[in-house]
């Protein structure tokens, strides 16, 4: 494994999605690590194709039409670069298409080896649709008819410390060897058993005739600790077989790949990386694609989890379809008769893309209301009790958006102003939109060579939309500036505001550059350096500069959708006015 | 050129169409290749859930459990009804396990008797009149069948026969009130291009209308359509959508014909849209359907969303590359022919119609 840039690879990292599979080219351009370029197809896993295959080599053939590199010899990738330069050295492949994979978690006690267990699958795009622990109330029958209901694909048997329980982990085997044989043959699931290591050969011995049985480290070896690696690690291999199973034509590709990665893992991974390289703790993200979005929420680049769920704006609109507030949705849009057709619409034809303004407005609109769900449970237990007392996401230093719905990159104001809507941040925030996908190709990278995702952190698609400074804290009311501030940067150039209340101001600081930013709390309000206080603090250049946000938290529009559009309109208005 | 492959869901006046129809968790196959198959056939069928009743023959019979199997008098798989012997030990002090409900011998073994309770079963129905063309076990099978054949795009899970009846006040113009339903058309798929309110769809159920095909539903009227007992079939899509031409044309061939409504949601990943059925096996020359294709240039499609949606155009020409659109998205884009005009839409958001 090449771990020098020294030893130049060129890469071909492959990303089948819901409704696009990207062909992305990494290859050293002028001593860096960069992008070449991208290939788009439409993805082929559903009707009427039904075949990944066909739409990898219409991406690869489009990044040959885009590169004037020949990548493909006889309809395969050409492997390793020639002595021609043609072809390229290895193919990695990342996939969030697909159904989620179906789980039952089996653990003694809730709180700790169950725990432990949703925690392993979590970074997994896996739907948990069963748990059962010692003192869940069932008897054996009941459990076998609820597995049997259930009909997961996996069931993680977990339980137990190295040297601790024995007999309850027995019997948990005995409702898992009574229902094997009321299993359908062909619907029978695979059971990963990450338990008490002492029980692991038995488990097997009783259970491998009926399952296809795996076995990996125990979750809890003791009360104090939890190790996820290898059960993690198989849990991969096992998803990888789910999506052969499930995503035809995936086998075959398979063999040319070197690594498989899901997108959530591969993600996450940068963002991480991301956060660390701009010193910036404590960062939320949000993916919302098609048919699998995701948040990933961590206080440093060590210490962070992603969970990702079966929905989206697209494949994924049918789960949370019956929650959407269509009366809200109609305020996003000037005039869009029919926003409740168009939403049944888009469930008919998931793939469907946003063609004017206003459609691209109420799609915004729509992911404003799914963003909102999937933020919900996906922020830890602690976040989400701070959300419902404040009305508001906790405070993080960075965002990160991931996702289709934000690749509309021509209308920056707008994203911005989505994404303070929906995550409405806090104090001082840089704001990450990866609207040329390249975020999840990277962190696969980054296990494959690092100094491909390294040498790209300055690249003009990783820079910030924004760094943005809210007040909070305090009601913003009266007719007094409530802050001060003054941005420099560069040779000598710098700006001083007053900011009043109720207002929203753009401060030009270019993508690339860093400013030195004083904010000067006029009141009891808190920009991140606590309440009071005055913040001075080195700040990351972005497309929109330096956003001052003092509309007061939470954001709240009118609920008459005129209103309501007329009131978004004029804020977009504003982001689009920059301090001279 | 790029490929770009799309669905296709279309209308056709004479054809020979092969439908997957499958379940989509495995179960049992009820048919076998080549046997000819009614609408309502069962083609595959599982358990929508799972109510156990475990008798251990051990105890009841009072034997170790290694001769247990030896006094067991029921089958795998077998149907029994409550009270029915299932094993049974001879002798003077002679004993016997019965069945405590109805229901079915699912397993045998380890000195236990598991009995599955007859519940709901999910099933997959024929759809339509024609032959087993190709097994799909343990999922389904694939029927096909010749006749005019016309795809929807929602139903609310429903599949019926019955006669089809043309009403000239309501096709292919106008809409369905409650007063145009008379006993008469009792046992009847009624066609329509509209419908007027949600007293219609109750009214239909009076008269056990057999099932309803519309050109469009406002969303409004959606949970009402859902609790009827008949098949209601979308043609165009939402709101107040018409019937197209080339849909028009097939659709007043249906009149006193009998036809199958199979108004089940769409299955985008088998290709699957609702349909209507009518056969028609006297005819030659039979063109096939399929479930899509890729876009060339002079294809017929049908735009989905936007602000040409539910209009037809040709493809006129495929931009080699994707591009950004006014919405901001980047996507590929086509150029249609439609009317006189020439537009530009992303290529995600047609349909083929051929």
């Amino acid at each position: 494994m090449p771990s020098s840039v020294v030893q130049t690879e060129r890469y071909l990292v492959l990303d089948l999605g819901h409704v696009f599979t990207r062909a992305f080219l990494f290859d050293v351009v002028d001593g860096r690590y960069q992008c070449v370029s991208i290939g788009t197809a439409l993805s082929t896993w559903e009707a009427p194709v039904n075949d990944v295959r066909e739409s990898v080599l219409a991406a690869v053939e489009a990044l040959e039409a885009l590169t004037g590199l020949r990548l493909l010899q006889e309809g395969e990738i050409l492997t390793p670069v020639q002595v021609t330069g043609e072809g390229v050295d290895s193919v990695h492949l990342l996939v969030s298409a697909g159904p989620p994979m179906r789980i039952a978690l089996i653990g003694i006690l809730e709180n700790l080896s169950l725990r432990s267990a949703l925690r392993a699958v979590e970074p997994y795009p896996v739907e948990p649709v069963l748990r059962f622990h010692v003192n869940d109330g069932l008897s054996d029958v009941e459990r076998v008819e609820q597995l049997l209901n259930a009909a997961p694909d996996v069931i993680l048997f977990t339980g137990g410390t190295d040297e601790g329980a024995r007999q309850a982990l027995l019997g948990f085997l005995q409702v898992l060897e009574m229902a094997a044989p009321l299993f359908p043959q062909e619907d029978r699931p695979l059971v990963l058993y990450a338990g008490n290591r002492m029980v692991a050969h038995r488990v097997q011995q009783h259970l491998q005739a009926a399952y296809e049985v795996y076995v990996a480290d125990n979750v809890r070896p003791s009360l104090e600790r939890e190790n996820l690696v290898g059960v993690r690690r198989a849990l991969q291999e096992i998803y990888k077989e789910h999506l052969v199973r499930r995503l035809p034509g995936l086998e075959g590709l398979l063999n040319v790949v070197r690594t498989f990665e899901p997108v959530p893992l591969a993600w996450h991974r940068m963002v991480r990386l991301m956060s660390a390289y701009h010193h910036l703790s404590g960062y939320l993200g949000l993916h919302l694609g098609s048919g699998l979005s995701m948040v990933a929420r961590g206080r440093d680049a060590l210490q962070g989890r992603i969970r990702p769920f079966a929905r989206g704006v697209g494949h994924g609109l049918s789960k949370v379809l019956p929650q959407v507030d269509v009366e809200q949705l109609k305020g996003w849009v000037a005039s869009f008769e029919g926003s409740e057709e168009a939403l049944l619409y888009k469930a008919v034809y998931p793939e469907v893309l946003p063609e004017t303004e206003t459609d691209a407005w109420w799609e915004r609109g729509l992911a404003y209301q799914v963003g909102k769900q999937v933020l919900e449970q996906g922020l830890g237990r602690g976040d989400r009790r701070w959300w419902r007392r404040r009305g508001l996401p906790p405070v993080y230093r960075a965002l990160f958006l991931g996702g289709g719905v934000w690749s509309t990159l021509n209308h920056p104001e707008a994203l911005l102003l989505t994404a303070l809507d929906l995550l409405q941040p806090l104090g001082t925030v840089t704001l990450f939109v990866d609207g040329s996908h390249l975020l999840a190709p990277l962190g696969l990278l980054a296990k494959v060579n690092p100094f491909v995702p390294v040498q790209m952190l300055r690249s003009p698609h990783l820079l910030p939309l924004a760094t943005v400074v809210v007040p909070w804290g305090s009601p913003m009311r009266g007719r007094n500036p409530i802050l001060r501030v003054r941005l420099s940067w560069g040779r000598n150039q710098h700006l001083s505001v007053s900011v009043l209340p109720g207002e929203l101001r753009v401060l030009p600081l270019p993508p690339g550059y860093r400013g030195e930013l004083v904010v000067e709390p006029l009141g009891a309000y808190d920009v991140g350096a606590g309440r009071g206080r005055t913040l001075k603090q080195t700040v990351l250049g972005g497309w929109k500069g330096v956003v001052i946000d003092a509309r007061g938290r939470p954001v709240v529009y009118p609920e008459d959708p005129e209103s309501h559009w007329q009131a978004r309109a004029r804020w977009l208005d504003v982001l689009k006015r920059e301090e001279v | 050129m790029p490929v770009l492959y799309r669905p296709a869901r279309q209308a056709f006046a004479l054809v020979r169409t092969r439908l997957r129809r499958t379940l989509r968790r495995p179960g049992r196959v009820l048919v076998q290749l080549g046997q000819r198959v009614a609408p309502k056939d069962v083609i595959a069928r599982r358990p929508r859930t799972y109510r156990l009743e475990i008798l251990s023959v051990t105890e009841a019979l009072r034997v170790p459990p290694e001769k247990a199997a030896q006094y067991v008098v029921c089958r795998l798989g077998q149907p029994v009804a409550q009270g029915d012997v299932l094993a049974e030990r001879p002798g003077l002090f002679k004993r016997k396990l019965v069945a405590p409900i109805d229901g079915r011998v699912l397993h045998i073994g380890a000195g236990y008797i598991v009995l599955q309770r007859l519940t709901a079963q999910e099933q997959v129905l024929a759809g339509l009149e024609g032959v087993v063309e190709e097994l799909l076990a343990p999922y389904g099978a694939v029927v096909s069948g010749q006749g005019l054949f016309v795809q929807g795009v929602w139903g609310n899970g429903r599949l019926d026969v019955g006669t089809a009846v043309i009403l000239p006040q309501i096709f292919p113009y106008g809409a369905l009130s409650a007063p145009l339903l008379t006993p008469e058309l009792r046992g009847s798929v009624l066609i329509a291009e509209q419908v007027a309110d949600a007293e219609a769809l109750h009214q239909a159920r009076e008269i056990a209308l057999k099932g309803l095909v519309v050109a469009a539903l406002p969303a409004s009227l959606l949970p009402v359509a859902l609790e009827m007992p008949y098949p209601v079939l979308l043609v165009e899509g939402f709101g107040s959508t018409t019937f197209s031409s080339s849909t028009i044309q097939v659709l007043e061939q249906l009149h006193q014909r009998d036809v199958v409504v199979a108004a089940e949601p769409p299955r985008r990943d088998i290709g699957l849209w609702p349909w209507l059925f009518s056969m028609h096996e006297t005819f030659d020359a039979v063109q096939p359907t399929r479930t899509g294709g890729a876009l060339e240039t002079e294809t017929l499609v049908r735009v989905v969303w936007g602000p040409y949606q539910g209009r037809l155009g040709r493809v006129m020409e495929i931009e080699e590359f994707p591009r950004v659109l006014p919405s901001g998205a980047m996507g590929y884009v086509v150029k249609l022919q439609i009317d006189d005009q020439l537009v530009e839409v992303p290529a995600n958001n047609v349909e083929i119609v051929d």
